[in-house]
């Protein structure tokens, strides 16, 4: 009967919400809608200055230099929610292991591993490593970016704590990693207060869009995003994957 | 430089350094708080950029006369609760720091989608916190019933978002009154978010498990810190942004009575000391919102501002009473303030300002909350506030002469047992209680400058020039 009424309430819910999105005319509401004149806004990379269009491997010194519009907005026009929402990881890392602190033997699994898997293991997770990597040093320019790079690292070191019986990676370094990627972070931002004039302004020169080293600070952010994802993914799994030794 | 932003940035950066300077991150935490309850008396009323892009392409942060004194209690008494628990709080330096950056936030920001990153960030911190006290069931409950709160505040600004199209708060407010479409769904599920961490009838479940076990640090803390900031966002958002009418405003309406009323009935049933506050914080919860949603945004704040205060004191005191007693049963507790005056003066006048008596702030707070409610609305909603009023006297006086008084009423004096127990509570808490103590007495026979403050404060959200106040010198003006 519970489940019944709660299936109900969530299609009724639904129903709602659909048609308060879909109704005809629902775009109509305000009489210039915001919806395309901002995102226009970020595709043609015209909030401050006037832009006509961007053209790949061309247009140079625009407002943003990131060829992947997501990115743009995500670690440009609005980068100080990114920094809430790894804020939000780094609480969420902080839980687990104070929660589980004391945990320090690592979880024996039932299943006992073999050469095979072994073997298959390592050749894996030195590509997710390297695709990780690559995934957030080019999160300016292609699909992906800090936090799929950051869970690709943590992944691969799942798969080495699965594959292997005495594996442990070393924490300590994970969490100097973690903790200097934030604070580094949080100095960009500072810096962009001093140095230009906002905190978390792209104070660097943005480059060609689409080149490698180009967009300013988006990819060193990116790449202290990705560090510090895959160092607090990694410390979660570490957690979880340990229990109490028995006295 | 004095930027708000400092305010968010320094205690973050600070929190990602304490993990690897462990040894110092009691000092850093200090630090750290610090700085903010210096930086807030320096900060001008301007919106401030983020990024660089003006808003609504960008993120900005509003210091206003709205937020302003806010921001100043709120660090300051951070900083004086860490002060006063430092041996406590050690191992949660860090996810204090993240604490104060995420108050400071809720506070500041003028971006719907960036308040919902902060609401994450102050609830997770709160949840770490709230593990203290060692309910972790109870924490638990919360942390449930907290993220689904959470989505659902997100899936109303993701409808907001697709039919207005901005995320600036500004900008939103703008666009919703000459918008002719009214999102009611997306106004129902962002109330319903924000309800939870305002305590609201049916949405607060998790706040008896959580708040009636909690330490003399967690108590403040939960109690009267958050719970203050998460009505200044509410205060916020449904008094400055969403425009609310008609049957909308009577049905919301209706949620906070209820909650005023029961929250009262259940602190007079309550019989200990923290379930009784815990129950007056969830009425006093239902005011703040019957008013903010009644346009009365000037007293809304007024009952804001007296609730952390009083509420930081009570919660304050009875945490330490029932870690030096072992419990808090209040009928167990007769006399207890006998042989620590200056405690009890503090915890007394703090209380009768809570329940309104002439001559403390609370009065000012309670009569301008029924001359505003008288003028603008209907007898009803007044007549109900009246009756809570009264019940929160009774239960608020029987338990002060409870704790004043050794023996029944009428026993002579030489056939009194003394009480057993000794009320060691150290001096930095009397300290603050009487402090706090005297800023309620203080501000109840000069009221005229915090009610001016306070009815700039509501001009923000609404402009309205005939807000009659009640003050010392001149009367209803």
């Amino acid at each position: 009967m519970k489940r019944i009424v709660s299936i109900l309430l969530v299609v009724v819910l639904g129903y709602f919400v659909y048609t308060s999105l879909y109704v005809d005319g629902f775009d109509m509401a305000v009489s210039d809608n915001r919806q395309t004149s901002i995102s226009d806004a970020y595709i043609t990379k015209s909030v401050t200055s006037e832009n006509e269009s961007v053209t790949y491997m061309e247009s140079t010194d625009l407002e943003n230099g990131s060829a992947n519009i997501v990115t743009a907005i995500v670690t440009d026009y609005r980068s100080f929610d990114t920094l809430g929402e790894v804020t939000v990881l780094f609480l969420a890392s902080i839980g687990v292991s104070m929660v589980l602190a004391g945990f320090t033997k690592k979880y024996q699994f039932k299943m006992k591993t073999n050469r095979i898997l072994k073997t298959g293991a390592r050749l894996v997770v030195g590509l997710a490593l390297v695709l990780g990597v690559y995934m957030f040093t080019h999160g300016h320019l292609s699909p992906g970016g800090g936090f799929p790079g950051g869970s690709i690292i943590g992944a691969s070191i799942l798969m080495m704590y699965l594959s292997e019986e005495n594996f442990r990676a070393r924490m300590a370094s994970f969490k100097w990693m973690e903790s200097l990627a934030g604070t580094v972070y949080v100095l960009i931002g500072i810096i962009g207060l001093f140095v230009a004039t906002y905190f978390l302004e792209n104070f660097l020169p943005t480059g060609t869009v689409g080149a490698l080293v180009s967009a300013g600070i988006i990819p060193i952010v990116y790449i202290l995003i990705g560090l510090k994802v895959g160092s607090e993914v990694s410390g979660i799994i570490d957690q979880f994957l340990t229990e109490e030794v028995a006295s | 430089m004095s930027q708000p932003i400092l305010l968010i940035a320094i205690p973050l950066g600070l929190a990602f350094l304490s993990i690897i300077l462990k040894k110092i991150k009691v000092p850093l935490l200090v630090l750290g708080l610090l700085f903010s309850s210096m930086l807030v008396f320096f900060i001008e009323k301007k919106s401030y950029i983020i990024g660089g892009f003006k808003p609504p392409f960008g993120i900005n942060l509003v210091v206003d006369d709205y937020n302003l004194y806010f921001i100043i209690i709120v660090n300051v008494l951070f900083l004086v609760l860490v002060l006063a628990n430092l041996s406590a709080v050690k191992p949660m330096a860090t996810v204090l720091l993240v604490a104060s950056a995420g108050l400071n936030g809720l506070l500041l920001t003028g971006d719907l989608f960036n308040l919902f990153v902060f609401i994450e960030i102050a609830s997770i911190a709160a949840f770490i916190l709230l593990t203290m006290d060692k309910q972790f069931l109870k924490v638990f409950h919360y942390i449930i019933i907290g993220t689904l709160a959470s989505s659902l505040y997100l899936l109303g600004i993701v409808i907001l978002y697709a039919q207005y199209g901005t995320l600036n708060m500004a900008d939103m407010s703008g666009l919703i009154d000459g918008g002719s479409i009214t999102p009611t769904i997306a106004y129902l599920l962002i109330f319903a978010g924000l309800a939870v961490e305002v305590k609201l009838l049916p949405f607060n479940g998790w706040v008896k498990g959580v708040l009636e076990t909690a330490s003399a640090f967690t108590g403040p803390l939960i109690g009267s810190l958050y719970a203050g900031v998460m009505l200044v966002v509410f205060g916020r958002v449904f008094g400055g942004v969403l425009n609310l009418s008609g049957t909308m405003v009577t049905s919301l309406t209706i949620i906070g009575v209820i909650t005023l009323l029961a929250g009262e009935f259940m602190a007079f049933q309550s019989k200990h000391l923290r379930q009784v506050w815990l129950n007056s914080s969830i009425a006093q919860s239902g005011l703040a919102v019957i008013l903010f949603l009644q346009g009365l945004h000037h007293v809304a704040v007024l009952v804001i501002v007296a609730n952390i205060i009083s509420k930081f004191v009570l919660y304050l005191v009875s945490g330490k009473i029932a870690a030096v007693i072992g419990h808090d049963k209040i009928a167990d507790l007769k006399g207890i303030f006998m042989n620590k005056k200056a405690l009890g003066i503090a915890f007394t006048i703090t209380s009768l300002s809570l329940i309104g008596l002439p001559l403390f702030f609370g009065f000012f707070v309670k009569i301008n909350i029924l001359i505003a409610l008288f003028q603008s609305s209907n007898m009803w909603i007044p007549a109900l506030v009246l009756i809570a009023a009264l019940i929160e006297s009774a239960y608020v006086i029987r338990l002060l002469v409870t704790m004043w008084q050794v023996g029944e009423e009428g026993e002579k004096p030489e056939t009194i047992e003394k009480p057993t127990f000794s009320l060691k509570v150290g001096f930095v808490t009397c300290a603050i209680s009487i402090i706090l103590g005297l800023m309620l007495l203080v501000s109840g026979v000069y009221p005229d400058l915090v009610i001016n403050q306070s009815v700039k404060a509501g001009n923000v959200l609404s402009v309205n020039d005939e807000i009659q106040v009640f003050t010392m010198e001149g009367g209803l003006e």
